[in-house]
């Protein structure tokens, strides 16, 4: 049996709740507005961060030439999340008053596409042990992260992946080991993923100060300082685990 | 744990994870400008020092490690209590 799921209804060998999912915060309102209606937007095309105090905003081109703008929105708010579910309805102002004075092509953004709903942000407690018996997590269940790198999903195919590979060299009877392995070949790297995820969301939240330079200009290396994130290969992991990917997997 | 069985599994960890000379590891080095450990590579040390003690380390606790030492008394003060099972992170804050 896998677990998997989203940081608020994490599976725990053990727990099979979601204790382990703590509120970072922060949430996230979503939008897609046809990029016709965002006349302040300078570049539609762009993936794009706009960052400001306790508040943030990614948007990108979607669509198949790129005429809608999909955004995401994040504010440092509400300070404890209340609701039973990650999602909530929003009582209050929309756009969310975190974006007043904001450049015109934000609230433009966020205007055109009010959600009537917020996503709570979470995130998993680290945990030492991924399996139990029979039982596996993966993914959010066992390393939900903030989704600042954009690698909640991409995480959890390479922790599938890596799954898929160590279980099928496994003897019937070797289920555990190969969770053992598996575990020692994500845990480190999940762990940081999920971490420098956490980091990023107060980056991205700064106020006016010596910190926004300072983080102003690491921006401009973003694609030097997370290449260990994006050119990561699970086929080459596997390898160096000393297992084998093999006939089709080899191909993925 | 005696503080210098802690030094010592430490000390393999590191040795393990990052390459680290034996000899250079002291409650007082400093995992940057002692023992050129980056913040990246030291969340791999926390993980394989997890593993080794049987405890979690919340990332709140060890993004403030600046010594070996602070490692050290952070495992004490957790103390050796092995986990039968998922073990939270705040398990191990005072």
């Amino acid at each position: 049996m896998t677990g998997s799921g989203s940081a608020r209804k994490a599976t725990h060998p053990g727990t099979g709740s979601a204790d382990d999912a703590v509120y970072s915060g922060t949430s996230a309102f979503r939008g897609i507005v046809p990029a016709e209606n965002l006349p302040s937007l300078p570049d539609p095309q762009a993936i794009q961060f706009w960052m400001g105090a306790d508040a943030h905003l990614l948007h990108y081109a979607i669509g198949p030439g790129g005429e809608a703008v999909n955004f995401f929105a994040v504010v440092a708010t509400p300070p404890i999340w209340l609701d039973e579910g990650s999602v909530a309805a929003v009582q209050e102002e929309v756009p969310p008053a975190s974006f007043r004075g904001w450049h015109p092509a934000v609230t433009e953004m966020i205007k055109a596409a009010a959600s009537p709903i917020r996503w709570g942000l979470f995130t998993v407690r680290p945990l030492l042990r991924w399996y139990r018996g029979l039982v596996v997590i993966l993914g959010d269940a066992a390393h939900g992260m903030l989704p600042h790198h954009g690698q909640g999903a991409n995480t959890t195919i390479e922790d599938a992946f890596a799954l898929a590979v160590l279980l099928a060299e496994a003897k019937p009877d070797g289920l555990e080991p190969a969770f053992a392995r598996f575990q020692q070949m994500r845990r480190a790297r999940t762990r940081k993923i999920q971490r420098s995820s956490s980091v990023t969301s107060s980056l991205l939240h700064l106020p006016d100060g010596p910190a926004v330079r300072a983080r102003d200009e690491k921006v401009t290396r973003v694609a030097e300082d997370f290449a260990w994130i994006h050119e990561y290969d699970v086929q080459q992991a596997l390898r160096a685990a000393g297992a084998a990917p093999a006939g089709n997997a080899a191909q993925a | 744990m005696p503080q210098d069985t802690v030094l010592a599994g430490l000390t393999e960890v590191l040795g393990d994870v990052a390459g680290v000379d034996p000899a250079d590891v002291t409650p007082e080095a400093r995992f940057g400008d002692d023992l050129g450990i980056d913040s990246l590579t030291l969340a791999e040390v926390v993980v394989a020092a997890e593993d080794r003690f049987g405890l979690v380390i919340a990332d709140d606790d060890w993004s403030r490690f600046v010594t070996a030492g602070d490692v050290i008394a952070y495992i004490e003060r957790a103390g050796m209590i092995a986990p039968a099972g998922p073990v939270r992170a705040d398990a191990t804050k005072n």
